[in-house]
């Protein structure tokens, strides 16, 4: 998996592009989103990740201005848009269905908001012009978007986002109706324009793949607020949560009592002693603590091996599986659960058969302390 | 949502106040101005009114039941067809559907009169002194209605029998059950949602006829809506009239309370949306 | 994947011949009147017989000729535009309040707006007469063309609504994130995309009108009666054998309605599949 890591442009002095302010909002009983904070940065690539019901789509609705919050401020641009209605917001948005207007040609679709904005004829076929060229589309212009294919009425969509420089574009699920191959292919291509164009992105996916490959920072959210907001190395690599963890990326878990001091990191677990070289703010001395390590952090040795890993547990083969480019091997511990180990498929790795003891070891650097719920 | 106000304003103006007029002219004498309920006791005391009631009722129950009859096997046989082949077929049912009430009554009396085509046919086989009562009585009222009343039944049964998850079907086919007892143990029950709906809907609309009972029935088969004409055109009965319009329009409520507690019936045909 | 279900459906399998065969003479019974009137309409003036003994063209001959009922027609003509018109303005504004908005009692309110269509029609009518009466405009063309309106709006909201449900409201969330105003996205998205079914809810509409005798013939006074009146009141005083010619252009108006109502909604509001 590519995780995206590069610089975060504009530091928190900059005027963010659009801020939410401890807004929330109600249904009736239902919170959908519970107090939160949350600003984008001019430039930057945001992406809101979170389940279905994760309160995402709430974030979504309130900064294009389709529903209101039921407290706190949405700010765009500095200036203080609560109450402002969507068309008078200065947004662009890209729909998962491309939303193109199916009676009007590519052309039109492009040339709607410069129309709407009563942009000059020659101006319109310019830029229009200009933003097809970008899509790398140049052709479609006179084309019915039923005619084109999905992928490409995507980029058309796209293009019409372009087309009058919104203050910032929201982008909903939108390469959920592509298939594998195209989205990774249009995930590369939305990431070409962001770089290239250097557009204010607010991306929304449940996909932790897409969130990871494309963003520079990535909110989470989790039952209606936010679980953890950082770079994706951050995210990936020092999640503060259980749901963090499993949410992005494949993670074993394990539970156990920390002994001694919390910094130490020595956890008691039923398969034995491990340890952790990363504190946890949350957690405290004696506390119940969950760990976590990626299973491509786990070594496969064979059972009498003597390595240098701080970590080490006899275990089981159960069963292995190859997922083309990797292979993972289930394995039984001592006390029944199973731990996933993840490798690259390579000729000369050592295979071991069902049944097989095998040695699992980890660094304690790859071993996270997360809080017990 | 001010898109709606246009029509709401027009509503209170030309629905809302007539009711208004009727239900104040049902309690209000004209002869007297007093408040009254004269005219509901005259109702529900006199043998004229309640005959009139009871054929109402009578027309509307039976004629509801054979529109089902009828329709059911038209709804189940458009719902076998291919897609092109259906929609074909739909049109036979909507050419009557869309043909005026007065084209069908007139067409029927051509057909089932004393000279009629049905007692040619019976003359010609049985001899000149054979001829069938088919006109102004209950039978003419009864081919007339129905026949007005079948499109309204079939549609939202098609609709159902097209939304049924046919693995069901296939499931059971393949535990070995046979047509019949697929049709009778999952498609008939799973239709009877759309089977209610279709039912109450044809009943209002039988219960305010006026054309067919009037064209093809006799003097024993004048349906309400008649008796409201009659006290209207020619008795000049305003208060009369009225009176009789609110019990038809309470008793038309009623169905329709019934209607709205119909679950998973599609009232108007609209399609199921998928995905 | 629609079609692959529709053949799909209730297993695929033909029907047997009983369901067949109750079917078709349901068919047969559904088209009797309409196979029955054309070869009638070819009649003679003399007597209503089928099969007419003789095949002339007298009887559309009198129709077109004479002013009872070429006025008549006429009148039912002007009502049936002009209630069109008002009902699809009327119709289709609410069905997108109805089908856009998102306010309480949504539900109870659509409801309250297709109310007319479950009223009985003498109810209805003579609510009309008594109002109207009391306004002083009974027996006017006017009088008739507001009960019309009434009468047909339901019919074009039935049929914009669906219309409605089936045009994405994205693309329309669309047009207003683009700046639009939300009376510029309804003329310039909205309304284009809904054309086919504008003119399917209008025919149809425009027939209902034009059909429609109760109301009219509770309104209409001597000089402003309506075609189905004057056809009422000749069944039921004389039944002239022009029956069979108006009839028959009323069964050909009805199929002319009906497939062009079919085709275009058939073609309205199709998305492209995702």
């Amino acid at each position: 998996m590519y995780i995206a890591h590069h610089q975060v442009p504009a530091g928190d002095t900059a005027q963010p592009k659009v801020w939410l302010e401890n807004v929330s909002k109600q249904y009736g009983s239902v919170t959908a989103l519970q107090p939160s904070d949350l600003k984008v940065r001019s430039g930057e690539f945001l992406t809101i990740l979170g389940p279905s019901g994760s309160g995402k789509s709430t974030v979504l609705n309130l900064i294009a201005g389709m529903t209101n919050p039921t407290a706190g401020r949405v700010w765009i641009d500095g200036r203080d848009c609560t109450n402002v209605p969507p068309s008078k917001r200065g947004l662009g948005m890209v729909f998962q269905n491309y939303a193109l207007m199916p009676h009007m040609s590519v052309f039109e679709n492009v040339a709607f908001p410069l129309r709407v904005r009563r942009v000059t004829e020659a101006e319109i076929k310019r830029r229009v012009g200009e933003a097809l060229e970008l899509v790398r589309l140049p052709s479609v212009a006179g084309r019915k978007p039923a005619e084109l294919s999905g992928g490409q009425q995507q980029r058309i969509s796209i293009a019409r986002c372009l087309v009058y420089n919104p203050a910032i574009i929201l982008m909903d699920e939108p390469l959920g109706a592509l298939d594998k191959k195209l989205r990774e292919e249009m995930q590369l291509e939305l990431k070409r324009l962001h770089v290239e164009l250097k557009v204010t992105a607010l991306y929304v996916t449940h996909d932790q793949e897409e969130a990871l490959t494309m963003s520079d920072r990535i909110v989470l959210f989790n039952g209606g607020r936010i679980e953890q907001a950082g770079t994706p190395h951050e995210l990936y690599f020092r999640p503060r949560t259980l749901f963090s963890a499993k949410f992005l990326g494949d993670s074993n878990v394990l539970s156990g009592k920390l002994q001694g001091r919390a910094q130490d990191g020595l956890v008691e677990t039923p398969v034995g002693l491990l340890r952790s070289s990363n504190g946890n703010e949350h957690v405290g001395d004696g506390a119940s603590v969950h760990l976590m390590v990626r299973p491509e952090n786990v070594l496969l040795l064979p059972p009498d091996n003597k390595h240098e890993y701080a970590n080490g547990l006899e275990a089981m083969v159960v069963d292995t599986i190859s997922f083309g480019g990797v292979i993972k091997t289930f394995a039984r511990l001592s006390d029944g659960s199973t731990m996933t180990v993840q490798e690259l498929t390579r000729a000369r790795r050592q295979a071991f058969d069902r049944g097989a003891r095998v040695r699992l070891a980890w660094q304690a650097e790859d071993m996270l302390l997360l809080p017990a719920a | 949502m001010y898109f709606i106000l246009p029509l709401l304003i027009y509503m209170a103006a030309v629905f809302l106040l007539p009711l208004l007029f009727v239900l104040f002219t049902s309690v209000v004498s004209e002869t007297s101005g007093q408040l009254t309920l004269e005219f509901f006791e005259r109702f529900f005391t006199h043998g004229l009114y309640l005959r009139v009631l009871k054929t109402t009722l009578e027309i509307s129950l039976i004629g509801t039941a054979l529109t089902l009859l009828i329709a059911y096997p038209i709804a189940y046989y458009l719902a076998k067809q291919t897609p092109k082949r259906r929609s074909y077929l739909t049109l036979l049912i909507l050419l009557p559907f869309y043909t005026s009430i007065l084209v069908k009554a007139f067409a029927f009396m051509v057909v089932l009169g004393y000279n009629g085509v049905v007692n040619d046919a019976i003359r010609l086989v049985l001899g000149e002194d054979f001829v069938l009562p088919l006109l102004f009585n209950r039978f003419g009222v009864m081919i007339g209605v129905v026949h007005d009343m079948v499109p309204f039944m079939v549609f939202p049964i098609v609709i159902n029998l097209l939304a049924q998850n046919s693995s069901i079907h296939k499931a059971a086919e393949i535990m070995g059950a046979t047509r019949t007892r697929i049709f009778w143990s999952i498609i008939f029950p799973l239709s009877l949602p759309a089977v209610a709906a279709g039912s109450l809907l044809v009943i209002i609309r039988l219960m305010g006829q006026f054309v067919t009972p009037a064209l093809l029935g006799g003097r024993t088969d004048i349906m309400m809506s008649n008796l409201i004409s009659f006290h209207i055109k020619d008795a000049l009965d305003w208060n009369m009239a009225a009176a009789v319009s609110i019990v038809l329009l309470l008793l038309s409520c009623l169905i329709l309370l019934a209607l709205t507690r119909v679950r998973g019936a599609q009232l108007f045909g609209e399609q199921p949306r998928h995905g | 994947m629609d079609k692959e279900r529709d053949v799909e459906a209730l297993g695929g399998s033909a029907p047997s011949p009983l369901v067949a065969t109750a079917a078709w003479l349901g068919f047969v019974y559904l088209l009797l009147p309409s196979l029955i009137i054309i070869p009638m309409s070819f009649g003679d003036t003399r007597e209503i017989v089928f099969p007419p003994a003789t095949y002339t063209l007298d009887l559309y001959r009198e129709y077109f000729t004479n002013p009872t009922w070429t006025g008549s027609t006429i009148q039912s003509i002007r009502i049936a535009v002009i209630a069109t018109l008002a009902g699809l303005a009327l119709g289709t504004s609410a069905a997108y309040g109805i089908v856009r908005g998102s306010f309480r009692g949504k539900v109870l309110l659509g409801a309250l707006l297709l109310s007319p269509f479950f009223v009985p029609a003498v109810v209805k009518a003579l609510g009309f007469y008594i109002y109207f009466a009391a306004l002083g405009i009974q027996g006017t063309t006017l009088s008739v063309v507001l009960g019309h309106t009434l009468f047909v709006t339901p019919y074009v909201m039935i049929v914009m609504m669906a219309a409605l449900r089936n045009v994405d409201a994205q693309i329309e969330a669309a047009g207003m994130i683009m700046g639009a105003s939300r009376i510029y996205v309804f003329r310039k998205v909205t309304l284009p995309m809904l054309r086919n079914a504008l003119i399917a809810a209008g025919l149809f509409a425009f027939l209902m009108s034009f059909d429609e005798m109760i109301i009219a013939f509770f309104l209409s006074g001597f000089g402003t009666a309506t075609l189905p009146v004057k056809m009422y009141e000749s069944i039921v005083h004389e039944v002239s054998p022009v029956l069979s010619a108006i009839s028959a252009l009323l069964t050909f108006l009805a199929l002319v309605i009906c497939l062009a109502v079919t085709a275009l909604s058939g073609r309205s509001g199709r998305q492209p599949s995702h």
